[in-house]
């Protein structure tokens, strides 16, 4: 179902110095708040116009390549779940379907690939969310580039030796998924220790090496979202 | 025969990574050297196949490698964290999936790198080291015709990168053994070494020219022995190990 060698690689990045990436990451999770509100209530149109601001918006942050492989990597698991929506719904719901999977994974992988875990965490730390629950955000955001360079390198050994087939067969995926696992389990363990070994989170509040500002781009991108609801909300209002 | 035709790699637009890389080897140990993200792992990744040079090819045993599709059957890879790499569950269930050499029987290979002791024992209880020595032994095991290592050195005591070397030295003769190392104790112990640095092989020859190169880019007490030892007109090769270790501690 899934190309984890390619999904692996989407997440793997670089910071970029964008809009985007500058846009401070409480405004980019409203908005994408939004975008994920206009599509589950909206219709095909509503979709289609999330699509193209979300397409817009990785082209900005210059992550298009990245959203390509993403959907590329879920090619297997788009493709079964349109036969079966065709096949159980009218052509029309199941478009919708598939647009709404697509379009929410396209925004959830572009918060993904343009917010740096450290901006997060600072920025949570703004509303008072309590240090454990940002903590853990941000070690699991910390994570996935770390975890997907383990998944790369796990998928291209053990396709090589037979145990997974190239030709993305659910064959031996298992074997890998529970390497990739057990790894990150290892790689958690070491990381709290270290992070115990640093007295880490004993100070109520920490350091960051950038301050976080609320850019007029970040403005105008939540305003646009927000736009687009309430234009498909007030459509279905008397 | 592996052959590498005029590489050129980058991962994004800003830096070449890899600018025009070409080498051929044959049947025998072969080491990629050079200083920390000079494009090691890269250039290791293209040969297998899992990444696709913007431009030049690679050629083994007259097979175009485009994909790792292709590298299936003819290549075996253990990336530097070996644990991506051992299925397990346990040693010696590996090991038998491994088994497929008909020139190499389990046997030889368990007495060679010295794995009786920790047969029965799960991957993940294992140190980093004995990974390292399973996934060796697994690679070995699997029989193919190119064995491509990355780091396999790597945090391992002189007993058990002796162990390694000997194990490699003994599957040399009938097949390429491509390995990513700056483990100078293992270079020396190659047939050809190549030096990567700024993106281009700078130098492709028998470990000890590399070694005492003005190219070679470690100030290392082993380097400046062989220097020594050129110097005297005395061939460090042709010495036993024993007495290279001895003439060291006393220069060193």
């Amino acid at each position: 179902m899934l190309d984890v060698r390619k999904l692996s690689e989407t997440f793997i990045v670089r910071r970029k110095d964008t809009p985007i990436h500058n846009t401070h990451p409480l405004l980019k999770m409203f908005g994408a708040t939004f975008l994920f509100v206009a599509i589950i209530i909206g219709n095909l149109q509503a979709i289609i116009v999330v699509f193209i601001i979300v397409m817009i918006e990785s082209a900005i942050a210059k992550v298009l390549r990245n959203i390509a492989m993403f959907l590329w990597s879920i090619r297997i698991f788009l493709i079964t779940m349109g036969i079966l929506a065709f096949i159980f719904y009218t052509p029309l719901v199941a478009t919708v379907i598939l647009m709404r999977v697509i379009t929410g994974g396209i925004i959830v992988a572009c918060f993904i690939l343009t917010t740096d875990n450290m901006d997060l965490a600072q920025a949570l730390e703004g509303i008072k969310v309590p240090q454990k629950i940002i903590m853990a955000t941000q070690f699991a955001l910390r994570m996935i580039p770390l975890i997907s360079k383990d998944a790369t390198e796990s998928a291209e050994a053990l396709i090589l030796r037979g145990e997974v087939s190239p030709r993305f067969i659910p064959q031996g995926i298992t074997t890998m998924l529970a390497l990739i696992i057990a790894n990150a389990m290892e790689r958690a363990q070491y990381l709290a220790e270290a992070l115990e070994a640093k007295y880490f989170g004993i100070a109520k509040k920490r350091t960051y090496i950038r301050k976080l500002k609320i850019t007029k781009y970040g403005v105008i991108q939540l305003i646009i979202k927000m736009m687009v609801v309430i234009m498909w909300a007030s459509a279905f209002l008397p | 025969m592996l052959k590498a035709e005029d590489i050129w790699f980058r991962y994004s637009k800003e830096r070449w990574i890899l600018r025009g890389v070409s080498f051929a080897i044959d049947r025998g140990l072969h080491c990629i050297v050079g200083p920390n993200g000079c494009g090691k792992t890269t250039l290791i990744r293209i040969i297998i196949g899992g990444l696709r040079p913007q431009h030049g090819k690679i050629i083994a045993f007259g097979r175009r490698i485009k994909g790792i599709k292709d590298a299936v059957g003819l290549m075996v890879y253990v990336p530097s964290n070996p644990t991506m790499f051992l299925v397990g569950p346990r040693v010696r269930d590996d090991l038998y999936k491994a088994s497929r050499d008909p020139n190499m029987s389990l046997s030889e290979i368990i007495d060679v790198l010295g794995l009786k002791d920790i047969m029965e024992k799960r991957i993940f209880e294992l140190s980093e080291g004995q990974r390292h020595i399973v996934a060796v032994a697994s690679a070995i095991l699997y029989g193919t015709r190119i064995i491509v290592l990355d780091e396999p050195t790597i945090g391992l005591d002189r007993g058990y990168r002796s162990k390694i070397i000997e194990a490699l030295r003994l599957v040399a003769k009938n097949r390429i053994i491509i390995v990513a190392s700056n483990d100078l104790r293992f270079v020396k112990k190659c047939d050809t070494v190549m030096l990567l640095n700024d993106g281009k092989i700078v130098m492709h020859a028998d470990p000890y020219d590399v070694l005492s190169s003005r190219e070679f880019p470690f100030d290392d007490k082993l380097v400046r022995f062989i220097n020594i030892m050129r110097k005297m007109g005395l061939p460090p090769k042709e010495l036993s190990d024993d007495i290279v270790n001895l003439i060291r501690r006393a220069l060193c």
